[in-house]
């Protein structure tokens, strides 16, 4: 996930690919990490089932969920997980956050630390698919095995072509179907991705806000030198309210020097003949008057 | 991404974002006093440009010609030029339309017939 190859940038992205831990959850675990880590529920944790049902979207199959598994669960605290098979064809799981983190919390481990929580149905499901081993020995006295694609715990088994769970959680990709308990105001929810995205984003901000600034000033800075030699230059007073005045005197200067030069013009059409003998003209900016004797 | 890279990832953006905020009201304020800078120039320009428009020095350069320098009389008291230009009808009707076509500044004017003569007077205000 390096998106900038200099700067310190990179260093905190280096340091997001830390590689976190993952642990296989059972009734029967013993070691639970101090750091964050990841966790595959064990089968004895969650209900599943497969349904058809006629919505496109696991959001629309969601609200089926609680209906799909009325009669079997004993409690009410279950929150529900659907992940889409195919179209109409849904995967619906239910799961018990409360006996989850009572579990965790009881193994003196942090509830904070746990960042994804996935279903092992969903983890194992296509390895036991690509694989010849047929089961997987959970390091707790009980079996991980399939049976119709259904991922089930049995506690014994007869068969020997068995592999280890560490070895299998290694070997494993995660897949993107999980479920967080929403701790530290969601930030498990925020995607890796999303984030680096935001916090570039906000650096290109950032840069062009900087800019933006800079440009501000240096354009302030020019038309504030100019204007201070063009005042002293006019010597003109420094206030914008002696300036405005002054603007709006030498506009009017102007306006009365192009009217007295329109009355002036007039002269010129002066029918002479409606007058008697003519004792003087005056012309200002405003009009044009004639004298009789 | 661990939980606590992730903290230090949101806490910068989120300061990123405050600081852009922050950048963007004094971007802001920036570019309302650029405007005010840029208005007050265009105020002074004006200014410049309506006093060069019609000059004193322009009114100098008529009255010292041949033509019409043995008929001019300048004086000026606190409030005002005083021109009294006196000579034939043609030479007066010269006079004024030279004035009238050029940059001079003109004030309020006043002709009368003196013994077959024109007399023009000029007054502008200082």
């Amino acid at each position: 996930m390096i998106l900038i190859k200099k700067g310190w940038f990179i260093l905190i992205l280096n340091y997001s690919e830390e590689k976190i831990e993952t642990i296989f959850l059972t009734n029967n675990t013993t070691q639970i990490p101090k750091q964050d880590f990841n966790i595959i529920l064990s089968p004895s944790f969650y209900w599943t089932k497969i349904k058809k049902i006629p919505v496109y979207t696991t959001y629309q199959a969601k609200e089926y969920a609680k209906s799909l598994f009325e009669g079997q669960l004993l409690q009410d605290d279950y929150n529900y997980f659907v992940k889409k098979i195919r179209n109409n064809e849904f995967r619906f799981f239910a799961y018990s956050p409360t006996k989850i983190k009572e579990l965790i919390k009881n193994k003196d481990a942090e509830i904070k630390n746990i960042q994804k929580i996935y279903f092992a149905q969903n983890e194992f499901e296509s390895w036991f698919n690509e694989t010849t081993h047929k089961a997987i020995d959970t390091n707790d006295g009980s079996y991980l095995t399939t049976i119709k694609n259904n991922i089930v715990l049995v506690p014994s088994l007869i068969e020997k072509n068995i592999i280890k769970i560490d070895e299998v959680i290694d070997q494993i990709q995660l897949s993107k179907n999980y479920i967080t308990f929403g701790s530290g105001f969601g930030i498990n929810k925020i995607g890796k991705k999303g984030l680096a995205i935001a916090v570039v984003a906000s650096i290109v901000l950032m840069i062009g806000m900087t800019i933006n600034i800079i440009s501000n000033i240096t354009k302030i800075n020019k038309i504030s030198n100019s204007l201070e030699k063009k005042l002293n230059k006019l010597n003109l007073p420094k206030t914008s309210f002696e300036l405005k005045a002054m603007a709006n005197e030498s506009k009017q200067k102007v306006e009365k020097q192009l009217k007295i030069r329109e009355n002036i013009k007039k002269l010129s059409s002066l029918d002479r003949t409606q007058y008697g003998k003519i004792e003087k003209i005056t012309i200002t900016s405003k009009e044009v008057l004639v004298y009789d004797k | 991404m661990t939980n606590k890279t992730k903290y230090i990832l949101v806490g910068f953006f989120l300061f990123m974002l405050i600081v852009a905020i922050v950048m963007k009201i004094s971007s802001n304020r920036l570019k309302e006093e650029s405007k005010k800078y840029e208005q007050l120039f265009d105020m002074i320009s004006k200014i410049e440009h309506n006093r060069a428009l019609f000059d004193m020095k322009n009114n100098i350069k008529i009255y010292n010609t041949k033509r019409y320098k043995n008929s001019i009389k300048i004086s000026e008291n606190k409030k005002e030029h005083i021109i009294i230009f006196k000579d034939s009808l043609a030479n007066a009707n010269s006079f004024i339309r030279k004035l009238a076509n050029s940059n001079t500044v003109l004030g309020d004017i006043e002709i009368k017939e003196i013994n077959n003569k024109i007399e023009i007077t000029m007054r502008i205000k200082k």
